[in-house]
Formats: C-alpha cells, structure tokens, sequence
C-alpha cells in the first residue's frame, strides 16, 4: 500500500550543543613561581586506591561510595566517606605529590563554582563523577592517582545536599603540568553540564585542602509560615534566637547504611550470608552528615548554640519574588565542616522548637564557605587562604 | 509538563525523573513530524544500561523529522506521588505525556518486565490492549530478544519489530510520515507496516489449539500478510550507524561505561543459550574501525572504562590487536579496559596484563556445569584444566575474587553434576593454595562466589523442547549443593542462587502462547510489577492469576514437548531452523558436541539471512 505524500527527506542531528573539545593542551609555562611549594610525599601514599578498586566492578550503583573511604576527617555520613575522590594522602593535597606529580611544573587550582536548579537533586558523589568526566572530555593536564583505580586529584570542599543550590562550592584541581587559572576555567566550563561552573579560579599555593579547611557555611533559607506573622514579628524571634543562652536539638541519627541500596545487577538473587541480597547500593541520600560539637546536656540532645554565628530574616518580597504572604528568608552562618556542622533543616528546626515558628523549608541555597584563619571567617580564594 | 520539587524531593533518586543529562538530545518538538517514545520497562539505572537504547536513540534522532525521547518505569514511591498527583506517564526530554506521542516502543529483555508494560501503559492512560486502541492513539509496539516469542504480548501490542532495530526502523518512520500527512485509518497502517519485512502485526494471524491445548496452527487472516516474519539483520556490520556519543548519567547505573560491541552472534552454539542462536550470524566489526568509535565516545563521554561486550568477547578474531590498540591510546587518559565476557578457555597473560594495565577487575568465569558430561550435553566445550589454568593464572596475578556461574536443571542433570560443582569449587581452592603455598596471610584472603541460575528452558534453542525441574526440584538441588559446599568446609566459598519460583515464571512467558498474556493483565491488576525486584515478586499473586484465568503455568514450564509439537513462535523464522535445533537436542542426549562455526559450519540457516556464508565459509 503506498499513502499519498512525500517521500522523507532524511536530515542531520541538530542535538544539543556538546563542542569539540580536541586541541593541544595549553602549556604556558610559568618556572619559578610554584617552585618550592612542592614536597615530594611518601612514595606510594597515592597508590593505596587499588586496594579497593575492586569493590567497583559488581555494577552496582555507588560504586564511587566503596572506594571513596580514604577520608581522613572521621566525619560521619557522606562527608567523611565521599570527599575525596583521589588524594588518599595524609597531609592532603599539595604536599603529597607523589610520582605523578614531578612532572612539569606541577601546579594546584582553587576554583569556585556554583551548582544550579539544574543539577539540585544530584548527590555530592555524582558531581563529583560529573567532574570526573568534564575533566576527562576537557583534555585539562589534570593529574591522577597511582594504581589500578586512578582517580583525578580533586578535592571537594563540603558536600552539598541534594536538593540545595549553591553560589559557592569550591574543588582544589591538580595539574601535572602549569596552566593559566582562567584558561583552566575556559576549558573545563565547556565541558561542564548545565548547572555547574566554574565562575573563579586561583592558583593554591597553601598545603591545606580546601576540604580540611572549611569551617563555615552561609545560607539562604527560603520557608513558608502560616502563622500570619509579620517581618516585623520574624525579625524580632530571629533576635532573641540568637541571644538564647542553649539552643538544644536532637542529636542527628546516623544514616542507616542499608537504607536505599539495593543488588540491581542481579534482581532476585539470593546468598548464603545474606550479603548479595539487598546489597547497599550506596545512599544517595546525600546528607551532610555532620557530627554537632555542642555540649551535651541530655543523652540525645546537642547544644547547637556555638554553630549559629549570624542570623538573619526578610521578607521574600524582598528579593523581587512572586507576591508570598508568610514567605520568608532566614540568611544564615553556621559551622560547618568537619570540626562541627549545622544543617539548615536543624537550624530551622531549633527556631521553631525555641521561637514557636512554623517554617517550612521551601529551599535552600548555599552562599558561602568559608575557612577560619586565626579565628577570622575568612574567603576560601583569599590570598592567605591560597597561601600567597 | 513540569514535575513539582515537592514531588521530586519525596522520592528517592529524584535524578532518575529529571533528564538533562550530558549528551542528552534536544529538540524542539514543534518541529518534528514524529514524536518516538523509547520506553524501556523497567528503572532508570537498569534502562540507561542498555545498549539498544543508546544506539536506537541516537540513530532515530539523527532524523530531523522525529524526536526519540526515553521513557522508564518510575519506581515504586514515584509511581505513587504520580497516581495521586495525576501526573502521567512522561518523557525525560520534555516531560511531555507518552500519550501524546506517535509511538511507544518497548524494548524487551526480559520476561519478568512484561508487568512492567503493562503498568507504564496504564500510567500513561493508554489503553493496555490494541483493540481497545482506536484511532488518535499512539501506536505501541516492542522489539528485543524476547520479541521472537511475541505471543504472550500479542494482544498488547500494535506491532513487534523482529530482528535488529538499526535495520527496521527508518522503514517504519518513513511508512508513517506519509501515512500521517495520508489521513488514513489506524487499521491501513497497521495492514501496511505487516507488510514491511521483520514486522509482526499479531492481530492479522490467528492462532487455533489442539485438544490438548497445545498450537495446531498460527495463519495470517489474510493471504496478503506473510506466512513466516522473517528476523531482518544488518548484513554488513562493519557499516552500520553507530552513535559517535551516547549519554552519559549523572547517577550510577547498572553499567556505567562505554560499550564497545565487537561483533553480533556468536560463533559458540551453547544448547541453552537463546542469544547465541538468535543473534545468528556472526559479524564482525573491524579493529580499527572500532579503534575509532572508542576514541570517539571517550571524547565525547569523558568516560573512565570501556568494556568490550559481546556475546563471547575472546572470541573476536582481532581482539589482541584491538586491546592493543586501546591500551597504548587510552592508557594515558586512564581510561581502563574490561572485558566482561571472556570464555574460561581464552583467559591469557596477555588479555589480563591489558585488563589490569589502568585497573585492576574482577574475574567472572561461567563453567555453567560442574561435570564434563555435562558440559558437553550443553555444548560449552570448555574443560576443567581450562578453568583451572586460568584461575592459577589469574591468582598468580594477585586476583583473590572469582565469581563462578552455573546452571542447575540443565537437561540430564544427575546430582552427581551437582556435587561435581563443589569439587570444582574446592579444586579452585587447591590451586590458590598451591600458587600462595607458605603464605599463611594469603590463604586467607580468598574468596570464591559460586553462582547458580536456574535453567530456564528458551524458544529458538536446542532445549525448545525440554521441561523445566519443578520449583520442588531445583530448591532441593539448590539445597544440596549448599549442604554440600557446607559439609566440605569450604569456607572461602560463598553460594548464591537465584529464585526458582522467578526462574519458573520466566519459563512460563518465555515459552508462553498468547492466552498467556491474560494472566499478565490479570497478575498486574493484583499489584504484580518490578518482579524482577526479589522485593517485589509476589508468587501468590500470580499462582493466584493463573488460576482466576484457568491456565496451567506447568503446562508451559515443566511439559516436554514433542519433536513434531507446533511451538507457538513457529511463525517467527530467525534463521536458524528448526530442524536443526532438532538435530542438536538429539546430539546433546547423545552428549555429542557441535564444532563451533569458525571451525566447521553446522548448517543452523543462519547464513540464509546474509545471503551467503557466513564467516568466509
């Protein structure tokens, strides 16, 4: 049977715009400058990361969570176990360089970046995999691991929890061979899906890594009241908030590690010791699993008080948002990192236990990190914090 | 459509519903005279494994005039927010209903999703049968090895594309285009796309039962639709589309890598295999062609691995070439190589020192019987020294991890064969005693996983004919070899086996005829879906399906069928015949092995379908 009409006229793909990203790596040189900030670190600290290659192969999802336990901060949940996706090296880093590293001219780049609406409900592991291959496809002189697992030499600086945006996440990048900051960033934003990019990058001098490093965390905290309350009434709670002498909170539950796994690669399989059947497929749960320094004044209640260091509340009128009676937004700096972390849920959570509040979280967006530098808050791309 | 963040943050993964992925195709639907939904039946991270979807997806896309979107079954708690919510069934890409497409496709890979297509059907409010599908409504249709029993989802399904989709498919879509712009009835497309080659439309063949209940014929209605769909193949492989990026996930999915495939068919001809027959003949892709496409891809993905599939890796004629050729130029880009399929007897130096260049893998060997008879009877043709000589090799080489697969309810099988696969396991452990003797720290590092699966007799196999062990019988098969295992103090073996009660299902479907497909419906309407998950499998519910639909499901599984039986997939001509498979069950009674085709062409009828002789022979 043949229809009336044209016959087809075949086309090629318009698909999304993915540039070619082959050419020579850019290697402008520049002697002299790192110089001496390189130490040679103990040979074979890098290689450890084929010992846990293996863990990768079954396929199942998280595999990156089975090999990431090299972190050496002890914080619980994701942080401690997901930060690093390299560096297995105990004075972090820079200073341990390694083999890989005494090629060229090695250098290190601190970048910001931010992650958007796109990229909100990807768990830190996944960004850090997303990067992973933005650097691969970029061809950037990035450096790797020794072993049967090479992993790029990126450290993350807090994880950020599914859901969040942010303006200010920070990744330290090294090189095996010197590039310019910014062509660095030119290069790799190519590479980088939507919802993520570099927006400044600094080379790092200093030894500490940005993960290490990191001490607080500001946030906006867009909720939703029915109370009818005014700005008027929100801003004098949030005052006393602050001025409260204990802020107590439940102590945050560990993570059940078998939570959301499950063997994928072989549905219905069942094992003798029970291992192979719903196998953790890691938890993408994505939590910034912190641990609460707060005095503990009952068994599961910790005081948060010494984590909130500014607290701030306007309407969302405020910020040119759709009209919103009872919208709020509560602008915060917490601890944050592995020698204390406040969650913006716990926070607010505290707020309505204290000031009899109703906020409900609507979404939460990370402004800043910061890092302490003899007792100041102090900006992770300072020239102090870079070592400069 | 817009999927809300309060939906999204609710459940669990909430990236499997989002999209936008790296390399994702957009396209402005507006602009398109085709709208392709690709649905694969089962979760995002099992899907995005699939090859067939890469290459589907970008081959259909690289048309102007049509838009290919995927589509997978929300999980559980998505499903949930969407029935409450009223959201439909939607597309990754635009989030647009899968109603308002032009097709659905399905692919399908295995028999358990079957519920599973059911279930996205009805979330996206389509009507699950094609007779209740009048005209307006997208046309559903399905492709995959399990197509070639199309009979338990011919009621389901508009159409079955059989054979390999890269071939079909812009047959199809241009038939559309212009019946489309024809304004003709959904029933003169249906009559035309019957008459493209590889197509099945079931509803223009009827089916008539014996007494018994088995098939005494299947006859187009009219005399202008084929008696027999013949498989449509691509001859020359070497040429064939394939895509030069494939999407890349932000999630870990089940196989998260490039993959590279070698060649199509398989030279081997093991009795149970149903993928080494219809995916017959072998073709080949050319190493440097394939170089090419690999270099392509890791520019493209920025992906850390590629695997060399197949259905049998070792046996590509230029494989050391081509690892060869990877590894000096991906070593660099610490882009490592696996090889997920290498037979027992093709393990070497040479292939394991590529394997470990950038990574080191795990090892995974399939002796799929524990007795030489038994091997034999099933044609694997491997040997115990083999399996031997690689795990010395492979332990030398400082693995300590090894996965043995095997079958039991194999066709003959003695409980003799069963233990057998006991003593093998120990004999592997006696090797790695031996290739660590005096390292007491060693010894104890060992780990041996013993797999069992469960044979599930398959349509187009030398065991079309067999009966399946009942569920009381491989349980106790099961439980004898742990009893075994156990008794050997075996301790650096760990046992695995997978469940019989799913193994009976899929043998039910696999050989199922159409009157099957009711008691889908019916086990999907008592909540049966994801009955691949072990979690969600529920026996009873089905047990209870098959009996609120008067079907026997032993009928299906555990019947052996006679040599002059009519199957209900006879219909279906794959290439190989069935007089040939015939002659091969014979064989395997008679233990007698078949050379594979590289050696000595058997004559399956494989070759008809290129032509000529496959293999230069």
């Amino acid at each position: 049977m043949v229809f009336k009409g044209e016959a087809d006229n075949r086309g090629k793909i318009n698909s999304n715009g993915n540039t070619d990203s082959e050419g020579n790596i850019d290697s402008k040189v520049k002697t002299g400058k790192q110089g001496k900030t390189w130490q040679t670190g103990k040979a074979g600290e890098t290689g450890n990361a084929g010992k846990t290659g293996n863990t990768g192969r079954t396929g199942k999802t998280g595999r990156m969570g089975k090999t990431g336990n090299g972190g050496r901060t002890g914080r619980i949940g994701m942080a401690g176990k997901a930060n690093m996706i390299g560096n297995k090296g105990k004075t972090g880093d820079a200073a341990n360089t390694g083999k890989a590293g005494n090629v060229d001219n090695p250098c290190s780049i601190r970048a910001r970046f931010t992650r958007g609406e796109e990229l909100k409900y990807i768990s830190h592991l996944d960004i850090a995999r997303a990067f992973q291959r933005a650097l691969r496809r970029s061809r950037v002189p990035i450096s790797y691991s020794e072993g049967f697992n090479p992993q790029p030499h990126v450290v993350f600086g807090l994880p950020l929890a599914v859901g969040v945006t942010s303006e200010a996440e920070y990744a330290d990048f090294r090189l095996y061979r010197y590039m310019e900051p910014g062509d660095f960033m030119e290069r790799l934003n190519i590479e980088l899906p939507q919802g993520l990019k570099l927006c400044e990058t600094k080379i790092k001098r200093s030894k500490e890594n940005i993960m290490a490093g990191i001490s607080f965390a500001s946030y906006k905290i867009y909720v939703h009241s029915s109370l009818g309350m005014g700005i008027g009434e929100a801003r004098k709670k949030a005052a006393e908030f602050i001025k409260l002498e204990t802020i107590m909170v439940p102590k945050e539950e560990k993570q059940g590690k078998e939570k959301r796994g499950r063997a994928l690669e072989n549905p219905g399989i069942h094992a003798e010791d029970n291992t192979g059947k719903n196998n953790t497929g890691g938890n993408y749960a994505g939590e910034e699993g912190g641990k609460n320094t707060g005095q503990s004044m009952e068994k599961n209640e910790v005081n948060i008080k010494s984590m909130v260091h500014k607290l701030d509340i306007e309407e969302r009128a405020a910020e040119g948002m759709e009209e919103d009676a009872g919208g709020f937004i509560i602008s915060a700096l917490v601890s944050a990192g592995s020698r204390g972390n406040l969650k913006p849920a716990a926070l607010v959570s505290a707020i309505n236990r204290y000031m009899k509040t109703d906020f409900q979280i609507m979404h939460v967006h990370r402004t800043g990190l910061f890092i302490e530098d003899t007792g100041k808050i102090t900006n992770p791309l300072s020239p102090r914090a870079l070592g400069y | 459509m817009v999927i809300s963040d309060n939906i999204l943050s609710s459940v669990e993964k909430p990236a499997r519903y989002t999209g936008n992925e790296w390399n994702m195709v957009g396209k402005n639907p507006e602009t398109v005279d085709i709208r392709f939904a690709f649905c694969f039946p089962d979760v995002y991270e099992v899907g995005m494994s699939h090859m067939g979807l890469k290459i589907l997806y970008h081959l259909i896309n690289e048309r102007e005039d049509t838009y290919c979107e995927r589509v997978f079954a929300p999980w559980v708690d998505m499903e949930a927010k969407m029935r409450e919510n009223n959201i439909p069934l939607f597309s990754l890409e635009t989030k647009d209903p899968v109603k308002t497409f032009d097709f659905v496709g399905f692919t399908l890979q295995y028999e358990m999703s079957y519920t599973n297509i059911i279930n996205m059907l009805d979330l996206a409010g389509i009507p699950v049968r094609a007779e209740d599908r009048g005209e307006g409504w997208p046309f559903v249709c399905a492709g995959g090895p399990c197509a070639y029993n199309p009979e338990p989802l011919a009621e389901i399904m508009d159409f079955f594309v059989i054979g390999e989709g890269e071939e079909i498919i812009n047959e199809i879509l241009d038939l559309y285009k212009e019946w489309k712009k024809s304004g003709c009835s959904r029933e003169e497309f249906l009559g035309a796309v019957a008459l493209v080659d590889g197509v099945y439309v079931p509803r223009f063949y009827n089916v008539d039962y014996n007494p018994d209940g088995t098939v005494k014929e299947i006859r187009p209605s009219n005399g202008k639709f084929p008696e027999k769909i013949k498989k449509r193949i691509i001859r020359n492989y070497d040429d064939v589309y394939f895509p030069g990026k494939i999407i890349v996930p932000y999630i870990g999915i089940v196989h998260d890598r490039i993959m590279l495939e070698l060649f199509r068919g398989c030279i081997r001809g093991c009795r149970f295999c149903q993928a080494g027959f219809v995916y017959r003949p072998y073709r080949e892709r050319n190493c440097e062609n394939l170089t090419d496409i690999a270099e392509k891809l890791v520019d493209s993905t920025g992906y850390e691995e590629i695997s060399l599939t197949s259905l049998s890796t070792s046996d590509y004629s230029q494989l050391s070439r081509l690892t060869s050729a990877l590894t000096e130029k991906m070593g660099e880009r610490k882009v490592s190589l696996s090889f997920p399929s290498l037979r027992i007897d093709s393990f070497t130096l040479d292939l394991m020192k590529k394997a470990q260049e950038v990574r080191k893998s795990g090892l995974t060997f399939a002796p799929e019987a524990g007795t030489q008879r038994l091997r034999d009877v099933i044609n694997k043709g491997v040997r115990e020294e083999d399996l031997l000589n690689s795990v010395e090799l492979a332990f030398s080489g400082g693995w300590n991890n090894v996965k043995l697969y095997f079958m039991i309810g194999l066709p003959t099988e003695t409980y003799e064969d069963i233990e057998d696969i006991a003593d093998l396991g120990k004999k592997v452990v006696d090797v790695y005693a031996k290739v660590h003797a005096g390292d007491k720290g060693k010894a104890k590092s060992l780990n041996i996983t013993i797999s069992t699966s469960s044979f599930v007799p398959k349509p187009f196999t030398p065991f079309q004919w067999e009966p399946q062990d009942t569920i009381e019988i491989l349980e106790d098969k099961q439980k004898h070899l742990k009893n075994v295992i156990l008794s050997r103090r075996l301790k650096s073996i760990k046992y695995n086996w997978h469940d019989p009660e799913l193994s009976f299902m899929e043998a039910v479907f696999s050989r199922g005829d159409r009157r099957t497909g009711n008691v889908l419906v019916t086990a999907w309407r008592k909540g049966c879906k994801f009955d691949g998950w072990g979690e969600h499998f529920k026996f009873d519910r089905w047990m209870e399906a098959f009996e609120e639909r008067g079907i026997d499901p032993s009928f299906y599984a555990n019947r052996k069928r006679e040599y002059g039986e009519v199957f209900p997939w006879d219909h279906i001509d794959a290439g190989v015949r069935k007089d040939f498979l015939a002659l091969e069950n014979k064989k395997a009674y008679r233990g007698e092995t078949t050379p594979n085709c590289r050696m000595r062409c058997s004559g399956c009828g494989a070759a008809s379908l290129l032509g000529g002789a496959c293999l230069g022979v």
